[in-house]
């Protein structure tokens, strides 16, 4: 009898532990896909949730804008409370674990980035692969954007930028789980900037700071590649250059397909003063070029040469910018590769990294086509 | 004709009620058996219950002596012994133990010798009654006894170094001792090229364990974890939810159960109007269920799917067991989700582990981990390639062939 005691001591317990109060179906879930987040002027925090539309969803609360989205807002003193008061307003429970976009608006960003992370790391059915974009003024305007696909507007403005992922890998869907290492203990994140008047919504990339420091960096391929060449590594850019042809004395075009960039900075510190090196390296072939020029060993050191130089001055523009903007760029990799010196160094000096001499070392490699692998010579 | 003789007059009731001509000699102790007895019975015809496109088609029947007949046509060794027992009170049904000599460890045909001779009861009316005095683990609902109607399928058990058994007046012989794999296996692997075989063998274990999880599984992801499925699914899915009355546990169980019942009548009724009452059941009720909003139509494609997969199994008595496993686990998956799915199959897992059937143990050659029986159980290695005899048998004769190897 004890036995049989035991047996039903164990499910209940089984039943207690493994919270079979979870149980709900799934057609009594409001799904959401994608949230935008606004601070309104009372420093309350305005959410509004794209909730996925089934057959029957639908209350007097809500308001549609396309046959796969129901807009749902609700406002609070954080994101648990914003949701609190959507919840009230649905007949079916919020679920958060398919949500895939979060759209912050810069104000947002600059008064409780760090805290809204924290929020969004903590709360258990937020997945960590979800993209968190950035938009000038106002986050709810980006549910305005017409959307003419089947699938919720969420997923097709995420789908919009994960088409960049073929640049770089700022773009990439695991960006929240790379932000929360970029923020962790020191860092920049770079979160897309969304423009619901862009023709592809993708207007750039946002610098943050974790004290709220932003630097907008637009991206216009193939001219403004500074801010994906600093991020790391980059494929298929294109890159235009006007170069001076050596036997004709005129300016040639180029356009340079870079397969590969891989960017990394080096660190030294002498004499009580630190010095940056910006090592990029590439691998590219010629796209398109201007007729009438000698593909030789001569017109492909100048090419190098002038593409060097190019970059050299895209990169030395974006840390510029950067300075500007009040955005330690360096304060990661410093961390990650001489974290005593990072303390020294922000103890004695914390604006250390507007400071620092930079130099580049800037090795292109350009080949005759995408099935070459050695330049002329 | 084959004549014995006997003193005993018990031998000749025996003989008598068989059908036999029994010769006494006046002054003459002992009394002589003819073997002139013809029961009314099938001729050997096609197999039904374990169809193949390739290979023999023999199958066997009633007719203990034919069957012993069409094993020996196969299997023409001096080393096969055949050894009687006369099980049933009343009945006094003859069951027969067919092995090879030289090959089945001969502890193994103690044991069953052992085992057949407990068997104590008044009548036997078939096979079943002989396998469930005999069988290992009596209250597991997995077959530890391979049943089969084909002649060919015994050879090849008997040259592993196993036995069977052919009791008269069944149309099935049993094979022992087997293990999971052989569940999964069909004859016509052996019929066809290596490289065909290998895939459909790794198909139908895929198809056992989909046939076991599949309904658990859709319960679980739409009950308790949601956040598993793809979110365009999710969408579908809950639009297909939408004004269901019942729960998804419920609306599993309730298909489920339709889709028995329906399969139960199909075997019941002939075979014609099994085949009409099958299509009407899938077809017209299924659709209209749908239709009426009492089932979705991703339920209906679960269970068609598991249904299907379940039919992918060879072995009748597997097939029986992953149908009330389903159950089990949809149960299980209603409560638990995921979690008690995941459970419920490690407490399986370790159960069929348990398992013993006549001292192999039924999840060889995985656990116990034999590398060099793998080639005939997982997947179908190439027949140069099995040299030896699976060792899970335990035979005398390890290699199957001393020609050139």
């Amino acid at each position: 009898m004890k036995r049989y005691w035991l047996v039903v001591l164990v499910m209940a317990v089984t039943c207690v532990v493994t919270s079979c109060g979870d149980y709900s179906e799934v057609e009594d879930l409001a799904v959401v896909v994608g949230m935008s987040m606004d601070e309104t002027s009372n420093h309350h925090l305005r959410v509004t949730c794209d909730i996925m539309r089934s057959s029957e969803s639908g209350s007097d609360n809500t308001s549609a804008n396309q046959n796969q989205d129901m807009l749902v807002t609700g406002e609070g003193l954080s994101m648990a409370s914003a949701l609190e008061n959507i919840q009230k307003k649905l007949d079916k429970r919020i679920y958060l674990s398919h949500n895939t976009l979060v759209v912050l608006s810069d104000r947002v960003i600059s008064d409780r980035f760090a805290s809204m992370l924290d929020e969004l790391e903590r709360n258990r059915e937020l997945r960590l692969n979800q993209m968190v974009v950035v938009v000038r003024g106002d986050a709810d305007q980006i549910w305005t954007i017409s959307n003419r696909s089947e699938t919720p507007l969420a997923i097709t403005i995420r789908q919009a930028i994960q088409n960049w992922e073929a640049c770089t890998d700022a773009f990439r869907a695991e960006q929240f789980r790379m932000l929360r290492d970029w923020n962790a203990p020191y860092g920049v994140a770079h979160l897309p900037w969304l423009d619901p008047q862009a023709a592809n919504w993708v207007a750039g990339l946002v610098f943050v700071d974790p004290r709220g420091g932003i630097a907008w960096w637009s991206i216009c391929p193939p001219r403004d590649n500074g801010a994906l060449w600093l991020l790391g590594d980059t494929r298929n850019l294109v890159q235009k250059i006007v170069f001076q042809d050596p036997y004709r004395g005129k300016e040639g075009q180029i356009c340079i397909r870079w397969g590969h960039t891989h960017t990394t900075f080096g660190f030294r510190y002498h004499k009580n003063k630190l010095y940056v090196t910006v090592n990029w390296w590439g691998n590219g072939y010629i796209e398109a070029m201007s007729p009438g020029h000698v593909a030789d060993r001569t017109t492909f050191k100048v090419l190098e040469d002038q593409a060097g130089r190019d970059i050299q001055r895209d990169i030395h523009q974006c840390i510029m910018r950067m300075r500007s903007a009040d955005v330690n760029l360096w304060r990661m990799s410093l961390y990650r590769t001489a974290p005593q010196l990072f303390r020294i160094l922000e103890r004695k000096d914390p604006s250390w990294w507007k400071k620092c001499d930079v130099s580049y070392v800037i090795h292109p490699h350009i080949v005759h086509s995408g099935l070459s692998t050695r330049s002329p010579g | 004709m084959s004549m014995t003789a006997t003193e005993k007059l018990d031998d000749v009731v025996t003989a008598v009620l068989g059908g036999k001509a029994v010769l006494f000699q006046d002054g003459l102790g002992t009394a002589f058996i003819w073997d002139v007895e013809s029961w009314p019975g099938r001729q050997v015809e096609r197999a039904e219950n374990e169809p193949t496109l390739q290979g023999p088609q023999e199958a066997f029947v009633e007719n203990r002596v034919l069957n012993i007949a069409l094993v020996r046509k196969r299997l023409r060794s001096p080393d096969l012994r055949i050894l009687d027992f006369t099980i049933g009170e009343r009945t006094r049904t003859t069951v027969s133990l067919v092995y090879v000599e030289g090959i089945t460890k001969p502890r193994l045909v103690q044991e069953v010798c052992s085992r057949l001779s407990k068997v104590c009861i008044d009548g036997v009316v078939d096979m079943n009654v002989v396998r469930e005095w005999i069988a290992d683990a009596p209250r597991t609902i997995f077959p530890t006894i391979e049943e089969t109607e084909r002649p060919e399928r015994v050879v090849s058990g008997l040259l592993q170094g196993r036995i069977a058994i052919i009791v008269d007046g069944t149309p099935m012989c049993m094979v022992l001792p087997a293990t999971f794999a052989q569940f999964i296996t069909s004859p016509e692997d052996y019929y066809m090229h290596y490289t065909l075989a290998l895939p459909l063998r790794l198909l139908r274990h895929i198809m056992f364990w989909s046939s076991v999880l599949l309904p658990a599984v859709y319960v679980s992801l739409l009950t308790y974890n949601q956040d598993l499925i793809p979110t365009p699914l999710v969408q579908k899915i809950s639009s297909q939810r939408a004004g269901i009355p019942f729960p998804t546990v419920f609306e599993a169980l309730f298909m489920m159960f339709a889709f028995e019942a329906l399969r139960e009548a199909g075997t019941r009724l002939p075979r014609a109007v099994g085949q009409s009452v099958s299509i009407v059941g899938t077809l017209v009720i299924g659709e209209a269920a749908v239709r009426a909003g009492i089932v979705s139509a991703g339920m209906i494609i679960i269970v068609a799917a598991t249904g299907i997969a379940s039919f992918t199994a060879p072995a009748l008595g597997m097939v029986q067991a992953t149908r009330l496993l389903q159950f089990v686990f949809v149960l299980c998956a209603g409560v638990f989700g995921l979690y008690g799915v995941a459970i419920l199959g490690i407490v399986l897992i370790v159960h069929l582990a348990s398992i013993r059937s006549f001292g192999v143990p039924y999840l060889a050659p995985v656990g116990p981990t034999l590398l060099t029986d793998w080639k005939d159980a997982l997947v179908r290695a190439p027949w140069w390639d099995m040299g030896r005899r699976p060792q899970e048998y335990e035979p005398m004769d390890r290699k199957r062939a001393r020609g050139r190897r």
